[in-house]
Order: C-alpha cells, then structure tokens, then sequence
C-alpha cells in the first residue's frame, strides 16, 4: 500500500494546495450566499412585520437554554473537528497518511482488520489529493455546524454528521483505533479519538428533550466507568511490558519505549524534554509508574459506575488531571510529527467525562432554579417554509446548516466522484515520470515478427492507433510492470480498444529469440490480450529501432539486468507520433501503476480523437 | 429499574469487548498448527564444474544479506590459464536468483538463471567455445534451487527441474534450448517401479546415464535412496542400499554425475542435529557407498561438487564459522580432510588447468580472491584478487 512517492513530492503537494485554493473559493463563496440569504430572509421578516404593523420577530423567549452538556460537547468537539481539518491540511497528508499513520497502527492487527483498513487505504492513494482535501473540508465543515447551529434539527443533525464521518475515520483510518491489536493500552489511547468524537456525535444527536434528565449522564458515566475497568485489567495484565520500565536483557518496557519514540518526533524542545524526562522516569520506576496507572483507572472506573454526583465529581477531576497528564507525557500532545491528524484521545475522553457529569447534576440543578424543559412553542411549528420567514432562530440555524453542509460537499463530492473511478489519479504518474510530451513527427518504421512469427510492420498496422514501448523479456523488475501497465490502460479504453494495438518490441541484445518473447507473455498472461504484439527481429534491425526511438540499450555488469530506457510512444493511425511517456514504473506501487496507465490510456483517447 | 438492566447489558457488552481484545492480545503468538516440519539439508548453488574449455564456477557476491544486492556470478578459467574472468554479462538479465551450471563430454556449457523478483521462468545461455560466443535458450518455468537442476546429456538432449517440491517437474529439450517437453513429475514418480517404496515428495535433481535420463529423488521414506532411472517404457528406482547406521534418516540426494564406469551420487542424511555425507559409485548395476562424512550441527554445508574425474568434495562451515573442505576421490578410498580454506571461501574448484592446484574462491562484497594449494602443500596461496562492479540497486 502506499505510493511509493516522498511525502513531501512537490506535484502532489502543489496540486494540494491548488485543490484547497480552489475549494477555500467556493467555501468562501458559500459563506457570502449563506450571509446574503441570511440578510434577505431578514428583511422579508421585517417587511412582513411592518405591513402587518408588529414589531420585528425575534427569537422566542420562552424557549430553555440548551443543555450545558450537550453545549460543551457541541461546542468542545466543533472546535476539536476544526482543528482537525486545519491539521489534515499539512503538506505531507495526501502521501504521507497511509504509510506513517495508518498502514504502521493496520500493520499490527488481525488480517481482516488489515482487509478493511486497506480498502481505505487503496482510496485514498489512488486519489491522495482528493482525499486529504475532502477530509480538510468534511472535517471543517462538521466543526463550523456543530459550532454555529445550536438548536433544533438540523444541530442533531451536525451531531450525526460527526457521528458518520468519526466513524469512517475510525474505522478506515485508526484501524479500529488498534483495539484489535496486540499492544492496546488506555495509555496509548485506546480505543481511539474518533470513537469519542462518534460518543459526543452521538450525544448531540439525542431529541434535546432528553436532556432534562440525568438518566443520559448516568449512562455516559457507567460506560465510561465499564470501560475504565477494563482498561484497568488490560493495564494489569502481565506479560504486556508495562510492569518494567527496562526489561530483561536491556529490553526496554512498553510505555517507556513508547515515550523514548514519541520523544523523538519533531517538537518543539521544551515538549521533548519533558517527555524525556518521564522517560527517564518510567525507565527508572516502571512497576511503580504502571501500579499508579491501574489503581488510577480501576478508581475512576468503580466511581463511575456508582454514578453518585459526589464520587462522579471526584472521578471527572481525577481523569482530568490524569488525561492530561498522559496527554502531555505519553501521547506528547499527539499531533507533531508530521501527520498527527488529531490531539490524540486523552482531550477527548476527558470532555465526554465532564459533559457526561454535567449532565448528571445539571437537569437536577435547573430544575431547582425553576427552568422548564424544552416544549415546542408556536413559532417552532408550522411548514419549514413559514418558520423561515418568520422565525429568525430557525431562519439562522437553516441557512447555517445549509452552508455547512455545502462545505462538507466541497470536499465530499470530488472525493466521491474520484473514488467512483477504480483509475488512480493521474497526477500520480505526473509525479513519478512528469507529464506526456507531444510530438509531432513520422513514427520510425519497422519491419518485425511478433511473438508468434507473423511478420509486423508499420504500414501494417496503419489506420490503428499504437501505444508501443521497448520490453526485455528477461527483465526482472520493470518490464513487466510496464506490460501490466499496458494491459490495464487497454481495458480502461474500453470499446476504444478494438482500434488500438499494443506494441512492444524486444529491447534485449542477446534474447532475441520469439520463444524468449513467449515465455514473457506466458508468465504476464498476456497470450488471451488480443491486441498485444511483442516484436523482435535481427539484432541489426533492434538495434536501428532503438537509435531511431532513442532507447538506450546496454549489458549491465556484475550480473546486474539489461539496462534500457523506459519509455512508451502513441503513434496514431497515420504512423505520426504523438506522445512520448517516461514509463519508468517508480515505486511501482498499485497506485502509480494504475495511474501511469490512466495516462496512457487518455494519451490514446486523445490520440485517437484527434487522428 | 430499567438503567440496572441497561447497565448489565452494558456491562455484557464491555465484557465481549475485553475477551475480544484479549483475543486480539494473543494475536501476535506464534500458532501451534501446520505442517509438520521437514528438516532438508540445503543444496547451494555456489559450485564448480569442469568442461573441455575450461572450469566454470558460480558463487555469490555483493550484499548476500539483501537478495536483491546479491548478485551471482559466473566466473570462468580457461583450460591451460592461470586466471579467472568474470563472464557474467553473458547471462543478460539480473542474477539474483542463482546460476546453475551444467556440461558434458562433447556438450556445451549451459547456465541457466533462477528466477528472481518478477522473472518466474528461466533463461539459459550456452557456449561452446569457453565463452567466446554465446547462444541462448528459455525455459518456461523456474529452475528449482537445485545445483543438479540442469544437466547436458551425451546424446544431445538437455534436462532441467522447475518449479519444486510436490510440483516439481522435470523437462527435456532434444536440441534447441526453447523448446521443452515434461518427461516426468514428481507426483508421477511416486507411481513408477519402486515408488512407493520411496514416496517421493520432491526432485532435487537431474542426471544422464549414456543417454538415459536420471532423476534424483527425496524419498519420505527413511533410509530409501531416490535415484530413478528411465528405461523400458518406465522409470524404476535405482540406487544403493545405505548401511543399517545410515538407514534411519531420510537421504537427499544432493548430486549425481556420471563417471567413466557409471553414475555417481552424493547422498546427504539427516541425523538429528547434524548430517551425514557419503557418495555412492554404480558400475555394472552394482553400487558401492563409501564411508560416511559427519557434519556436526551449525555447520552448514557452502558448496559441494565435483573433484576430479569421479570424486565429490564439500565444502563446510563449522559452528564457529571456521571453513572445512573434505573431498572423496572414488569408491575405493575415505574422505580426506584437506587443509582449511580461507574464511569466506564459497565453492572450491578441483581439476583447474593447473591440474597441481585446488583453488578456493572467496567472496567479500564486490571481491573474489582465488587462494590456491599446491599438491602436497597444507597452506593455501592467494593467486588472484579480481573486482566485480556490481549495480547495487539495480533489481530494485
């Protein structure tokens, strides 16, 4: 999996930052209609209510204020999505996520973790570019509705959206947030930030009626209390490496090899050195480190489940102070380095603890303050219509939603559309070999046997267009990457194919022979592509054609491959050539194969179309 | 109390999440199923072999740690020289996967190329003229990792094993080198004349028998030797019978050659840790096996080959890394323990043109060095550093 390119490729980081460009234009643009419709509505609301001799509407005050629980969870997490998508526009994301972030947590997991995981994977390298921008504004998008919509429909609504799209992040890029793996530990952030986001997604999603009772910050705490418990014996259970800072045999234990690396991320150095220094620590007192750890989680995790407001308010103190702590001296903050796409799990799961409290005491407190629970009011009734012109609230949250949701599509839709092609983005290719050169000059003649001695020239296959390139049967690394390549660009060209012949020609001194050629088809199972010649001919007249095509052919020493161009031509059907392609494989990865052959595939579509 | 029930379900969920992730702890032990473990002694490719022209010999070089930056070389001494040269760029394609070399009175020199990374089948060149002038062949599948797997027979025709194990196959050529037909399988072996006395689960070599093909097998059953002989229509499995001492470990059979009475075979044999070598002479359908030589456990076996006009030498590495070279002459005689070679030594060359010497051929890198023992000398002589420039990199 991966691209097989830098992170840092300057095509794919420069066709990132245009994409966010042209993406930021149309967000800003959706803002500025939002506003506008925002303004219109509001001077309908005012015409109306002057020609009806009223006062301007304004929002109903009768209507309760928002739980604080749900407003802390809406609020916390629309600012944590935004920083979010403000991280996923990092340089090194459209390369950089798969291999550094998502493959490494996969890798450590069952293989049908690894057969899900990769299907995202393979998405989001074939279209790198697509896919970073799409999480930048999805993510974006969810954080502005869950901040700017507070009330009704369409904010349960943006708690859905968060619930949606943490869970595709979740599964597809943590890997189930690693809880399927060997090395899962409340200290490393099991089971996953996502899976918190989805927990307050879900949350705020809830009818607001909810709300007015305890009961829904008696279930948060008595989760949160099941599953502190059972992190608790995770973190107890031996044979793990978390009861020795260093084991045996200068082994170092588990957390303080995961700090010693998390030290050694690119940071500022004050963060490093206190990471170092708890290092050091662990190193020193791991038994004592770990023991602190369990009784902490058992602790929290007991108070939880009683879910008494008394002990709850004690336990959220206590998993602040304790998420912090692993936040800044195990996690190290959890988003330096490169592709850290989130702050890492600790912030999260302490949010979910205080708005679960909150919402423990909260109703019981308002209550005694006389606060009524939510009811409908009358201009919270009627078509949505009506309750536009006349409810600016409603009017409001509306249009908000709408522009956020609208943000989500700019990037949501592209990345659809992209995915919907099983073609990798072209641009890949452009950064391994740059991009196709026109030509415009007579294709060098030739007059060759195919693989099954049929003599093959030029002129004969005039009135074809011809994507032709310099094969060694005996290669063993590129040449039948390139064949494979060819193969998949002929059957994108669909029902193009039938007038287009694939055409290698033999670009190996010594084996020259069509038996040689035979083997090469046998072996890439390209004998059933009827469209596929593979020529050879005297050494002489090789050796003419690789002049007058420019393929530079040697023996290589020390038993090292025949060394030869990599390089494809598009003749069209008059024998003229058209386009030159740098057809070195690269990394020759799923991605970039896929890609090459797309632009192969196009070159010829254009060839054809302007023959 | 509904939030009692919803907290034991709760409780019941967070349960199957824990024995799930227990589950998920012990994924990373080693499983106990599988197959059960066949120990095998290896065969490598580093060898020598004489021909008409001169001796030819194939070893590794480069970063034998990284298969992709270990290139094998073919390196050739002309009949009456001093030195070798390195012929390699003959083989026009990358050398990753080994060579295997083979020759016979009157035949050309073949070598054929194992495959490597996206090569699957096997290329083959051949010469007559000590490398002045090459022709080439292909062969449609993969050599096997087997120094026997190809063999010139005296009246023209050309054998070669592919492909391994139960799927092994062995092909016969009649004249040129791209045109093959199977002359047996592995499986259809177990169905011939003494099969199933042997059981043969794989073909670890080919040979020819005045124009008869020979197959070598490795026979599940302990102590059977697996050499099948083709004639009347058959196959039918030849070989000697291996003293009682030697008869309770399964025999490999790591080489067969033909000698100016018959067919020879060097056997190898499990014997708990370590292994027992001896070579077996058939002259007039009766064989002779000679004593045995022990290789103690840790020490691998680094070439094998032939030594003189119908002897077998084997080069070893002791647990300590110390190199031993022990050679056998003819079925009348022991083995001889002949001084140690140089570190490093890959394959020993017996009958050079300076039919005097032994050479051992060291490998470090991108440089052999050819040390050679002068007859009835005990220390050996550095005779020749040659370079290779090897293309690190280039099979990746």
């Amino acid at each position: 999996m991966g691209t097989g390119l830098r992170t840092n490729d300057s095509t794919i980081v420069t066709a990132f930052h245009s994409a966010l460009l042209h993406q930021g234009l149309i967000v800003l643009f959706i803002l500025a209609v939002a506003g506008v419709t925002l303004n219109a509505l509001r001077s309908l609301q005012f015409r109306r209510a002057a020609s009806a001799g009223s006062a301007p509407p304004s929002p109903p005050a009768e209507r309760p204020p928002e739980s604080p629980a749900r407003r802390l969870l809406r609020i916390s997490f629309g600012l944590i999505w935004l920083f979010d998508g403000i991280l996923q526009g990092q340089a090194s994301m459209p390369l950089g996520l798969v291999p550094q972030g998502i493959q490494p947590t996969a890798a450590a997991s069952p293989t049908w973790v690894q057969h899900v995981v990769n299907a995202g994977a393979t998405a989001w390298t074939f279209h790198p570019v697509q896919a970073a921008a799409a999480s930048v504004w999805i993510q974006i998008g969810i954080g502005l509705w869950l901040l700017i919509v507070p009330r009704g429909r369409w904010s349960r609504l943006g708690g859905l959206a968060s619930l949606g799209w943490g869970l595709v992040v979740w599964v597809f890029g943590e890997a189930f947030g690693g809880i399927f793996g060997p090395g899962l530990t409340w200290l490393f952030g099991a089971p996953g930030a996502v899976l918190f986001y989805c927990a307050a997604g879900a949350l705020i999603a809830l009818p607001e009626r909810v709300w007015a009772t305890a009961r829904p910050g008696r279930i948060v705490l008595r989760v949160l209390g099941v599953f502190f418990v059972a992190m608790a014996v995770l973190q107890a259970w031996p044979g793990r490496g978390f009861w020795s800072g260093h084991a045996r045999a200068g082994v170092v234990g588990t957390l303080t090899g995961m700090v010693r690396a998390m030290a050694r991320t690119p940071q500022p150095r004050v963060l490093s050195t206190w990471v170092g220094s708890f290092e050091a620590f662990d190193a020193a007192h791991g038994w004592g480190v770990n023991l602190f750890v369990v009784v902490a989680l058992a602790a929290i995790g007991v108070a939880f489940l009683r879910a008494r407001p008394r002990l709850a308010l004690f336990a959220v103190v206590a998993t602040v102070i304790v998420c912090v702590a692993d936040w800044v001296l195990v996690e190290d903050f959890g988003f330096f380095g490169g592709v850290g796409t989130d702050p890492n799990s600790m912030i999260p799961m302490a949010l979910v603890c205080v708005a679960g409290y909150v919402a423990l005491v909260q109703p019981t407190e308002l209550a005694r303050a006389g606060v009524v629970p939510i009811v409908r009011t009358g201009t919270d009734t009627g078509s949505w219509r009506e309750r536009l012109v006349t409810n600016p609230g409603y009017a409001f949250r509306f249009i908000a939603a709408l522009a956020a949701i609208g943000i989500v599509l700019v990037g949501a839709v592209p990345m659809a559309v992209a995915a919907a092609s099983p073609n990798a983005d072209p641009i890949l290719d452009t950064a391994v070999d740059g991009a196709p050169n026109t030509l415009h000059s007579a294709a060098p003649s030739f007059s060759l046997v195919n693989q099954r001695g049929r003599a093959v020239s030029l002129p004969s296959l005039h009135g074809k267009t011809i994507a032709l390139t310099f094969l060694d049967p005996v290669c063993t690394s590129d040449c039948p990457i390139i064949a494979q390549e060819f193969r998949r660009a002929d059957q994108m060209l669909g029902g193009n194919a039938k007038n287009v012949e694939l055409v290698a020609i033999d670009a190996n001194p010594r084996f020259t022979s069509r038996y040689d050629l035979v083997a090469f088809d046998d072996q890439e199972n390209l004998n059933h592509v009827a469209n596929w010649l593979y020529l050879t001919g005297s050494l002489p007249e090789l050796r003419r054609l690789w002049d007058a095509y420019g393929i530079l052919v040697g023996y290589a020493s020390g038993g090292a491959m025949i060394a030869h161009s990599d390089t494809a031509y598009v003749i069209n059907a008059h024998g003229d050539l058209r386009y030159v392609l740098n057809a070195d494989p690269g990394g020759a990865t799923a991605a970039t194969e896929s890609s090459f052959a797309a632009v192969l595939a196009n070159s010829i579509k254009s060839t054809i179309g302007g023959s | 109390m509904p939030s009692r029930r919803s907290g034991r379900a709760i409780v019941a969920l967070c349960g199957a999440l824990i024995v799930a992730t227990g589950v998920g702890i012990r994924s990373g032990a080693p499983g106990a199923a599988g197959t059960p473990l066949v120990t095998s002694i290896p065969t490598p490719l580093a060898t020598s072999i004489g021909s008409s022209s001169g001796t030819w010999a194939t070893l590794p070089m480069g970063r034998t740690n990284q298969p992709r930056n270990t290139f094998w070389q073919l390196f050739f001494q002309p009949a009456g020289a001093t030195s070798w040269t390195d012929e390699v760029g003959a083989t026009a394609t990358a050398t990753n996967g080994g060579l295997v070399l083979a020759t016979a009175a009157g035949r050309p020199f073949i070598a054929g190329i194992r495959p490597a990374n996206l090569l699957r089948f096997s290329p083959l060149i051949s010469t007559t003229d000590g490398g002045v002038t090459w022709t080439n062949g292909v062969l449609p599948r993969g050599l096997s990792a087997h120094p026997d797997s190809l063999s010139a027979a005296s009246d023209g025709r050309t054998l070669a094993l592919v492909n391994s194990g139960a799927d092994a196959r062995v092909l016969v050529s009649s004249g040129s080198l791209s045109i093959w037909r199977t002359l047996v399988t592995a499986r259809s072996l177990a169905t011939q004349r003494g099969g199933r006395s042997c059981e043969p689960h794989s073909v670890s070599g080919v040979a020819s028998l005045d124009g008869n093909p020979v197959v070598g097998a490795d026979c599940a059953r302990a102590g059977v030797v697996g050499i099948f002989a083709q004639g009347g229509g058959g196959w039918t499995r030849d070989g000697p019978t291996l003293p009682d001492a030697l008869g309770r470990g399964r025999v490999q059979v790591l080489t067969m050659a033909r000698t100016p009475t018959g067919l020879s075979a060097l056997l190898g044999i499990a014997q708990g840790s370590g292994t027992a070598l001896v070579a077996a002479w058939e002259a007039n359908g009766t064989w002779t096996v000679s004593s045995s030589l022990t290789l103690g456990p840790g020490g691998p076996i680094v070439s094998f080959g032939p030594a003189g006009g119908a002897g077998y030498f084997v080069l070893s590495r002791t647990a300590s890394g110390a190199t031993r070279l022990a050679a056998i002459d003819g079925p009348d005689v022991h083995w001889v323990q002949l001084p140690p070679p140089p570190r490093h030594s890959a394959t020993i060359a017996f009958a050079p043109a300076t039919a005097s010497a032994i050479e051992a051929l060291t490998n470090t890198a991108t440089t052999m060095t050819v040390w050679s023992l002068p007859s009835g000398s005990g220390n050996w002589v550095k005779s020749q550093v040659l370079h290779v420039n090897i293309k690190f990199g280039s099979s990746s």
